[in-house]
């Protein structure tokens, strides 16, 4: 199947460089007298916000609070089933957390809360330090989530959470005293995450936010001045999450061969979800294209990215299933072959959404505008 | 460590650890100079349709002279005092600077800076020509270098000096000869994670004053802690030894802030204008250029479509000029050239240069 996709890619990179041949003037914005005339893009707008944005932090304030109480119980009754209950909960916020985490923009950018629910990549583990020696020093102020969040932005997420529930310490939780500090910690990771996801769900719908900042697109908007930059702003971070995807979580861990492989680079190695998390990534970006209505526009541009990604999760799928955890897996010659093809069309899908999207739709960005310095 | 005038001259002197790697020339150069040529004026970095860079140089009625290719992406170019030389640096994590001939009209070498480091785009060469500056990123140590190459040999590392500060940009020697001016834009970058910002929540950008004789730091200056999230990137020396930087703001996209700010000799770091000047400039000042009396400033702010001109006596927005994709301002004259992503190199009304098959990038550069 995978053999199919990279022909389909092969096929879409002629239409890159066919397009590539165009003159820059020729498809820059506004300055082209023959440009696409562009449809009112306002009611996909409205659309993407009330089905993609909205119902994903919802999701995550409520497996937030969900993770929160199950935490409580495992304070509680420190079981070794009540601490698989935490995992397995663990997981479902993961997926929830990253279904949203495409949403690099506007309330997730207020606050650092997006570093907030996901301090990553964190290079030098200082993030992790500070969470070992948080534990260690057991600061009751951390046990506030209010407090905790004003604390810095690595002991207050989704990968501190991970180092309480699976990292080095952890069998503790299952054995240990009852109300102990680092269960309670877990609970109040757990806690801050949700406010942290209400406040951003907050300032999207409430009057006068970031919603209808976007419906209000103009040339007096303090940010959008048209309603196409409100759609440029979507198609990049649908195209960012691709291309952190393919060039950050996966080929900056799996390199050019297994045997210089760096699995740890990635995220969510410890708790065994790098993959997990990977595929509700890629399928944030089909639920932007369909449910959200981002592709309605390009349908075919659309459906080829859906099938792109669809394959993509679907040999992810079948890797996850393996026994190995991830930092053995990226090792094994067949599936690191397996995860370099992954690579081809994660980029065909990026450059559908970043170039022929973009100016199929009359968007397309300078060469300055699009990534300066 | 702190470096005594000694020993900072003794690592001019020998080869040391630092010793940058010379690069094979493998490029060729497109034009050679005849003697009816106009002398070259400017030079900037560009990209054409099919993705290969190169830097190109242009006479004052923006006639192309000659370019050479790049090996990948280029930023900015620092020009020699005699306007003999040009060194084109890669764009941020890149390892190759490229040494041009500008009376030959061809490329002389290209040279990396040394393992463990790379370029951060720009660059400038000593009063006397004889030393070539360029802002580094130490980064295994997350540390802003400025590392020092010998022109008169071979383009070797002969030391280096720390800038005090993380993600060091644009640097400039002041008009005084010995006064370095670095912005450190405070974002943690590693190759590791290419250009992924690692450090958004805990930046710390500043303005460093650093003694080009000994490497010593004179001042530092930073924004109100408000503007944490505002990386300080570009600058230029106007009139007076008023220093205008620009930033560009990695915060909230509904906050509404100053982008432009200048620090007068001693004193504080002061934002210019009512944030609702920046409006539409999405929070992103692509490059700061003066013009030939330093009297006038302008930015460019490429997201936004427009170059802001501002006056250095008064602090005062002077007019806002509309370019589509414009990244390179340069002072020409009394006035400014303006180079465009789609090819366009603008004085005034009048596009001196029209090239559709390639776009400029960031910077413009005259002499």
């Amino acid at each position: 199947m995978f053999i199919a996709s990279f022909r389909v890619s092969k096929k879409k990179l002629s239409l890159f460089a066919g397009m590539c041949l165009l003159p820059f003037g020729a498809i820059a914005q506004d300055l082209n007298p023959s440009k696409p005339i562009q449809p009112d893009f306002t009611p996909v707008i409205k659309q993407m916000i009330e089905r993609s944005v909205l119902p994903g932090y919802t999701t995550l304030q409520i497996s937030a609070l969900a993770e929160e109480e199950i935490i409580q119980k495992l304070c509680l009754n420190p079981t070794t089933e009540n601490l698989s209950k935490a995992r397995q909960s663990y997981a479902t916020l993961v997926s929830a957390w990253s279904a949203v985490e495409i949403f690099r923009l506007g309330p997730a950018r207020k606050d650092n809360r997006q570093e907030k629910l996901f301090f990553w990549p964190d290079r030098k583990s200082i993030g992790l330090k500070q969470v070992r020696n948080l534990i260690v020093a057991e600061d009751q102020k951390a046990l506030s989530p209010e407090k905790l969040q004003t604390k810095s932005v690595a002991l207050q997420g989704l990968l501190a959470l991970e180092y309480v529930l699976f990292g080095k310490g952890s069998e503790v939780l299952s054995t240990g005293e009852l109300g102990s500090y680092r269960c309670q910690y877990g609970a109040t990771i757990s806690k801050a995450m949700a406010l942290t996801a209400r406040d951003i769900s907050e300032d999207w719908s409430k009057p006068n936010g970031y919603a209808d900042l976007m419906y209000n697109a103009g040339p007096d908007n303090p940010v959008y001045r048209s309603k196409g930059e409100v759609m440029q702003d979507f198609l990049r971070v649908a195209s960012e999450m691709i291309q952190s995807v393919r060039d950050l979580k996966l080929h900056n861990s799996i390199k050019d061969e297994p045997g210089k492989s760096k699995p740890k680079r990635a995220p969510l190695w410890r708790s065994g979800m790098t993959i997990h998390a990977i595929k509700y990534n890629l399928n944030s970006v089909t639920n932007l294209m369909n449910t959200g209505g981002l592709g309605s526009f390009t349908p075919r541009y659309a459906k080829s990215i859906e099938f792109e990604l669809k394959q993509t999760n679907r040999t992810l799928t079948k890797l996850e299933q393996r026994p190995e955890p991830w930092i053995e897996l990226v090792k094994q010659e067949d599936a690191h072959q397996i995860l370099s093809y992954i690579l081809i069309p994660l980029e065909g899908a990026k450059n559908i959404t970043t170039d022929l999207i973009l100016a199929e739709l009359g968007l397309s960005l300078g060469f300055n505008s699009l990534d300066g310095d | 460590m702190e470096i005594n005038r000694r020993q900072f001259m003794a690592g001019l002197a020998s080869s040391g650890i630092f010793s940058s790697a010379l690069l094979p020339l493998a490029t060729i150069s497109n034009a050679s100079p005849s003697s009816q040529s106009r002398p070259p004026a400017f030079i900037a970095a560009r990209k054409d349709l099919v993705g290969q860079f190169s830097a190109a140089v242009l006479d004052d009625q923006g006639k192309l002279l000659f370019s050479e290719k790049l090996e990948n992406r280029g930023h900015a170019t620092a020009v020699s005092p005699n306007k003999n030389l040009a060194v084109v640096f890669a764009r941020r994590p890149g390892r190759f600077a490229l040494v041009l001939d500008l009376a030959n009209q061809n490329k002389r070498v290209a040279f990396t800076p040394p393992e463990g480091y790379h370029f951060f785009g720009h660059g400038f060469f000593s009063a006397d020509g004889r030393l070539l500056y360029a802002s580094e990123n130490d980064y295994e140590n997350e540390r802003g270098v400025i590392g020092i190459y010998d022109v008169t040999d071979s383009y070797k590392r002969v030391s280096e000096i720390e800038t005090h500060g993380i993600g060091p940009h644009e640097a400039l020697l002041m008009s005084d000869g010995s006064t370095i001016a670095v912005a450190n834009g405070g974002i943690l970058t590693h190759p590791d994670y290419p250009r992924q910002k690692l450090n958004i929540s805990t930046m710390e950008p500043s303005i460093s004053y650093i003694d080009a004789r000994d490497g010593k730091l004179l001042s530092q200056a930073s924004l109100p802690r408000e503007f944490y999230q505002l990386s300080l990137r570009h600058m230029a020396e106007a009139k007076g030894g008023t220093i205008w930087i620009g930033g560009q703001y990695e915060g909230s996209p509904t906050d509404s802030l100053s982008l432009v700010a200048h620090q007068r000799p001693g004193q504080k770091i002061r934002p210019i204008s009512d944030p609702k000047t920046y409006h539409g400039m999405k929070h992103y000042i692509g490059s700061v250029a003066v013009n030939a009396s330093g009297t006038l400033i302008a930015t460019s702010a490429p997201r936004g479509n427009r170059i802001a001109i501002w006056d250095n006596d008064n602090g005062e927005l002077i007019k806002i000029i509309q370019r589509q994709d414009a990244g390179g301002v340069a002072g020409v004259g009394e006035g400014f050239t303006i180079s465009d992503g789609q090819g366009n190199l603008w004085l005034g009304e009048q596009a001196i240069h029209q090239d559709a098959d390639f776009a400029w990038d960031n910077h413009l550069t005259s002499f």
